[in-house]
């Protein structure tokens, strides 16, 4: 017992880097959850394109040499990443949604699972005629581990410095669009829509553009997160949005759906209950306790932890 | 306004239907299909192994090796009226695709043999197709015992070795070359992976070899850190990782980070170019039990490697030469079965027990001949070091010790 309470900082630790990642992406989906009441499927694979451009960029920028600091690098990686994928996610909606806008949500739904699909493939495609190969590795940015020795623990903590960007940049992110939501007008515009988005017609906003932005924002942040995600595990792969897509839902649903701080807690809670449970109970439970914790939280809490409660459109 | 939407909605499956179509033309390279307007019977050899996905590195090599094997011997068939041809399906690595691969392969009553699958996970459940179909396969790399010994179908056959050989192989190397007294186990949650892990634990136990951790992680995750915080904590000589290339490769990168020091050791599915190619200076120093001899050694095996890197201007993978050799064995049962059918096109029953006729074929390295089950008698199990990170050479693996199919050191 007390070998597995020594690895429980490492554990901690692990978890909430790569709960700021679900966390990330949950923001996506509970921004468009709350502007159109719809699971955006396609969600994960934005995350997964924006890994991919990320990784381009970061081989295209270290193919002869390393002439750029590691900054430079990542900087290119997450502006590229998150400028592409928001530029998809504005696209995905005019094409694949907004055309729907007024059929039954789960018509938008087949739409949103079609879209992944596509996306999946379409990159396996490209990457197979660029590359001839579709499971990329992805260059090291930050090569620097922190290893730092805490009494009464045997083993120092590691930390990478990669580790610790993925979590200030998601901090900065998610400061900033609380900024956006809370005091810029197109935030409020957005919230409006997210309200009642007739009456926000009739106040004279103009709801497609809104919803397009609201698609903008939440896929480059996803895109973002893909770009971040990919420097620290380091291999790309076309399916791999889907999981952690799944996951980050997940986060989404147990924050509150419909609430952007929410959802980064959930991402948080998810990654570490992940790692914690795996650590005490066996690698191969890691999703089984991290689930069952959170069906215990929708359980007692059932509009999730921040969640006001919302009303379907009946 | 409808015209608009109209037009849109042509346009876009017009683009579908391009993109579609140029899929089908990157899928599969055959020399003459359809049509055999000089009267030659068609034959169509099928091979299954993942051609995307995670494991495609290997899997497209097996195709690779198993089309070089074919297109060389196509003439000496059009010599006797026939018209081979390659019949590539995508597995995929995943058993709904590999059995639904099967019955339509069985369905196709031109194609009379299949090289195939990759996956001891795919093979297994796809085999109740291959027998009601009389339709013969023999693998070049399924290694999981239950392949052959679970249902004895007569069709299903194997020219590489078994798992309950190779996993004890490493634990007796562990042991006896290496000098390791503890060692952790990992599994990715696969028949293969499992399989074998499974069968290196327990001859660890018996042999006396303290297994201080095991764990099991799913094939397609990506973040180690769990597994390896707990490897960091018992601190064990050796970990054993019963899986395939991929995951290997991601948990020495991310263990390198950790700067944990150990040795690391996995079975034939981990030994790949692609595990270099993705570890780099970390894979240097990992052993690696495989089923599979050196193949620059052997003259055969030279002149495959030159065959093979003037046909697809690669090195190939270390699978890439069983798929060669298990075309060759499925080429010479076809030939055996046409002889004995008096030239005449024989039935897939003929070409099954042709097959598993087979007692002493010489392929580029392998030699083949089966026992009752489909087992390959001459099966050796080999010991690898990787000493550099060039992925083009698997690292320029070193022959370590070599075993005999009893699984007893023959040469170190």
């Amino acid at each position: 017992m007390s070998s597995t309470l020594q690895t429980l900082p490492q554990l901690v630790l692990d978890g909430l880097v790569v709960g700021f990642v679900y966390a990330l992406i949950a923001v996506g989906y509970t921004m468009v959850y709350g502007v159109l009441k719809l699971i955006n499927f396609a969600h994960g694979d934005v995350f997964m394109v924006g890994a991919f451009v990320g990784t381009e960029v970061l081989r295209a920028l270290t193919a002869g040499g390393r002439p750029l600091s590691p900054w430079a690098l990542l900087l290119a990686a997450v502006v590229a990443a998150a400028a592409v994928t928001a530029l998809l996610g504005a696209g995905i909606e005019r094409v694949a949604y907004r055309p729907l806008r007024q059929a039954p949500t789960l018509i938008l739904l087949v739409s949103a699972i079609g879209v992944s699909f596509l996306l999946e493939d379409l990159v396996r495609l490209v990457e197979s005629i660029h590359l001839g190969k579709f499971v990329l590795p992805v260059p090291t940015v930050f090569a620097t581990v922190y290893r730092i020795h805490v009494a009464g623990l045997q083993n120092p903590l590691t930390i990478r410095l990669n580790s610790i960007v993925v979590v200030v940049a998601s901090i900065l992110m998610m400061v900033g669009l609380t900024l956006f939501v809370g005091r810029t007008r197109p935030g409020k515009a957005m919230r409006a829509v997210a309200e009642d988005r007739t009456t926000a017609a009739l106040q004279g906003i103009d709801v497609n553009a809104i919803i397009a932005l609201t698609f903008l924002v939440g896929s480059g942040m996803g895109g973002a997160a893909g770009a971040l995600f990919a420097t620290q595990y380091t291999l790309v792969t076309p399916y791999m949005g889907f999981d952690i897509g799944i996951k980050a839902f997940t986060a989404a649903v147990v924050g509150g759906i419909g609430n952007i701080p929410g959802a980064f807690l959930g991402g948080i809670l998810l990654g570490v209950l992940e790692q914690v449970g795996g650590g005490f109970i066996g690698t191969k439970f890691q999703n089984v306790v991290a689930f069952a914790i959170l069906v215990l939280v929708l359980v007692l809490l059932p509009s999730g932890l921040l969640g006001e409660r919302v009303q379907e459109g009946a | 306004m409808p015209h608009l939407r109209w037009a849109r909605a042509l346009g876009a499956s017009a683009l579908l239907a391009v993109l579609l179509a140029s899929a089908a033309c990157g899928g599969g390279a055959q020399p003459s299909s359809g049509g055999n307007s000089s009267g030659l019977q068609v034959i169509k050899i099928a091979t299954q192994s993942p051609l995307s996905g995670d494991e495609s590195v290997q899997g497209i090599a097996l195709k690779n090796g198993a089309a070089l094997k074919l297109k060389q011997e196509y003439d000496q068939f059009k010599a006797m009226g026939f018209d081979l041809q390659l019949d590539p399906q995508d597995d995929k690595g995943d058993p709904n695709t590999g059995v639904a691969n099967a019955q339509k392969l069985a369905a196709d009553s031109q194609v009379l043999a299949v090289v195939g699958h990759l996956d001891s996970g795919v093979m297994i459940p796809s085999e109740a197709q291959y027998h009601a179909a009389q339709l013969p396969i023999v693998s070049p790399a399924n290694t999981n015992p239950n392949v052959t010994s679970q249902y004895k179908y007569p069709e299903i056959s194997r020219i590489c070795g078994r798992d309950d050989v190779q996993g004890p192989v490493g634990a007796i190397f562990a042991k006896d070359q290496l000098g390791v007294k503890t060692v952790f186990v990992i599994d990715n949650i696969t028949a293969y992976g499992t399989g074998v892990a499974n069968a290196f634990k327990q001859k660890a136990q018996e042999i006396g070899l303290q297994v201080v951790g095991s764990q099991s992680i799913d094939k397609s995750e990506t973040d180690y850190s769990n597994v390896l915080t707990q490897i960091q904590q018992v601190k064990p000589d050796l970990v054993y990782y019963g899986g395939l290339y991929q995951g290997f490769a991601l948990m020495l990168n991310q263990a390198a980070v950790r700067g944990i020091h150990t040795k690391w050791m996995g079975p034939d599915g981990v030994f790949s170019n692609g595990l270099v190619a993705t570890a780099k200076e970390n894979a240097i120093g990992v052993y690696a039990t495989s089923v599979a001899a050196p193949t620059n050694l052997t003259p055969g095996g030279q002149k495959f490697i030159q065959d093979y890197t003037a046909e697809y201007k690669e090195n190939p993978d270390p699978y890439a030469i069983y798929g060669y050799d298990a075309m060759g064995v499925v080429l010479q049962g076809l030939k055996d079965a046409i002889q004995k059918n008096g030239g005449k096109l024989p039935t897939r029953a003929q070409v099954r027990d042709a097959i598993r006729a087979i007692t002493d074929y010489q392929g580029a390295l392998v030699k083949v001949g089966f026992d009752s089950i489909g087992d390959n008698i001459y099966a050796g199990y080999y010991v690898y070091q990787i000493t550099s990170a060039n992925a083009s050479t698997t690292g320029d693996a070193k022959l370590m010790a070599q075993y005999n199919p009893k699984g007893e050191l023959v040469s170190q």
